[in-house]
């Protein structure tokens, strides 16, 4: 599309907002953000590290905040249910944890149903994750050209400088960048056939330096997918107090810690269990707060004290109303 | 290393402030229909923008996530309102009486209103394309979505824009 300068939308849209003059806001920024540093996980004597996690089922709050419950239908925000054309699909972004660049899912809409494939994998290959800790780790100019099922073959096709591995990607990632795609695919989908990787419209023996020889299938989620992750809210997300935390785990002891951070303040922490020890569980919890901007953390726990053995987490920026 | 490049957050936030304060308001007003609103939500994207800094580190990461920032948090509030579809009063002018403000303001709360009739996604894409000038990649980029989907609502939504405003006259 190429905008001409007397548009007459671009008129429109100027006038409607021209003579919008706001007022200072730089104060109340500053405001939010003074005595804001970098995060510290040395929360000393407080810090609520967990050696007894199995009665956990529901939340810890604190600074008199009443019982929170442990409920998956708590208040928040509908996610969807505006007016957009098509469903909303899975997209998996890389990002990295302690055990190395992993995939997150994030749900994106989709303009209509048909294309809906070809629209997650398009995401996924040259789109931004709403999360700026995730992101798509194929090389700049790579293009997706079509993504199908037909006669029972699922393919993706690439376009770009993608058969080789470029020396800045780490093998770990490239392996993380094809499951992307593996997973986004499959699951707009709806099916787990292999996927069949093409370059250019041809086989490609190889993407990223990964072997894509025979039809690549889905690894297993425990091998690919983040070990922490939070699905909800979604990064940005403007949410009502109680906010129900909902996301997916395999950490120690099946428990997952989490705080509630306005600017280098915890003002909320608590753990939630994340079904068995060691294999992705589904978790929920349900934080109660006055309105504001906080971050939110999850992550496994500490297990090391501080030595070592990082810790995989998932960030939020929220806000309260 | 360019100068801005050792930005710390909050030199990152008085730059942006004042580069890019006043058009992102604007573009906030042009989705959720009210200044106080879209105040609110560029004041909270800088906090939130400052609070990412060490990831994004740049200037134009850091414009990038601002911009991505106000259209995800005005969806957001848009969605928390509701049903409750609120009526954006038409703006009287500060000083009432010269025909020509009159006729302005009425002229802005309709274009407000009938965007304001438009699905989302076909709001956010004119406002990106049309206000900030955004090119289809960086439009995508910032909604998440594919190029195929910024154009066919940018279609959409101009056919719609377009007879919502004929309507009226």
């Amino acid at each position: 599309m190429s905008p001409t300068e007397h548009d007459p939308i671009r008129e429109l849209l100027e006038s409607a907002v021209s003579d919008v003059e706001p007022a200072y806001g730089l104060d109340r920024i500053r405001a939010r953000t003074a005595g804001r540093r970098r995060r510290t996980w040395a929360w000393g004597a407080g810090g609520a590290v967990l050696a007894t996690a199995a009665t956990v089922a529901a939340v810890v709050t604190l600074g008199g905040v009443g019982p929170a419950t442990d409920g998956g239908s708590a208040a928040g925000p509908a996610a969807g249910g505006s007016s957009e054309a098509g469903p909303a699909r899975t997209v998996y972004f890389v990002g990295d944890t302690g055990v190395g660049p992993r995939l997150f899912a994030e749900k994106h809409d989709t303009a209509s149903a048909a294309s809906a494939l070809d629209e997650a994998v398009e995401a996924a290959v040259s789109g931004t994750a709403s999360d700026p800790d995730y992101r798509s780790p194929w090389p700049s100019g790579t293009t997706m050209q079509r993504a199908q099922v037909s006669a029972g073959v699922l393919s993706v096709d690439l376009s770009g400088p993608v058969r080789d591995r470029p020396s800045g990607l780490s093998r770990a990632t490239a392996a993380a960048a094809v499951q992307q795609l593996v997973w986004t695919a499959q699951d707009a989908a709806g099916s787990r056939l292999p996927v069949t990787f093409l370059l250019d419209g041809r086989r490609s023996d190889a993407l990223l330096g990964e072997s894509t020889a025979r039809p690549v299938v889905r690894a297993s989620a425990d091998d690919v997918l983040a070990p922490v992750q939070v699905s909800s809210p979604e990064d940005g997300a403007v949410v009502t107090s109680p906010v129900t935390v909902t996301g997916s785990a395999s950490a120690f002891e099946g428990t997952v810690q989490w705080e509630l951070e306005a600017g280098n303040t915890v003002v909320r922490r608590g753990y939630a269990t994340a079904g068995e020890c060691c294999t992705l569980s589904p978790y929920t919890f349900t934080v109660r707060a006055p309105a504001g901007e906080y971050t939110l953390v999850v992550h496994d726990e500490d297990v090391s004290d501080g030595e070592g053995n990082p810790m995989s987490r998932d960030t939020k920026t929220i806000t309260v109303r | 290393m360019t100068a801005s490049s050792r930005w710390d957050a909050d030199a990152a936030v008085e730059g942006l402030y004042a580069t890019h304060y006043r058009r992102l308001v604007r573009l906030s007003v042009l989705l959720v229909g009210d200044v106080e609103t879209a105040e609110e939500v560029v004041q909270d994207s800088f906090v939130a923008m400052h609070g990412r800094w060490r990831s994004l580190r740049e200037p134009e990461k850091g414009l990038a996530y601002l911009r991505q920032t106000v259209v995800n948090r005005s969806r957001s509030v848009l969605r928390h309102r509701g049903v409750r579809a609120r009526y954006v009063p038409p703006v009287t002018p500060d000083q009432p009486g010269a025909e020509d403000d009159l006729l302005v303001a009425e002229r802005r709360s309709a274009v407000l209103e009938a965007l304001r009739a438009l699905p989302g996604r076909q709001r956010e894409v004119l406002a990106l394309r049309y206000y900030l000038d955004l090119s289809e990649a960086d439009i995508a980029e910032t909604l998440g979505i594919s190029r195929g989907a910024v154009k066919s609502h940018a279609s959409r939504g101009t056919a719609a824009l377009r007879s919502l405003m004929e309507d009226r006259s």
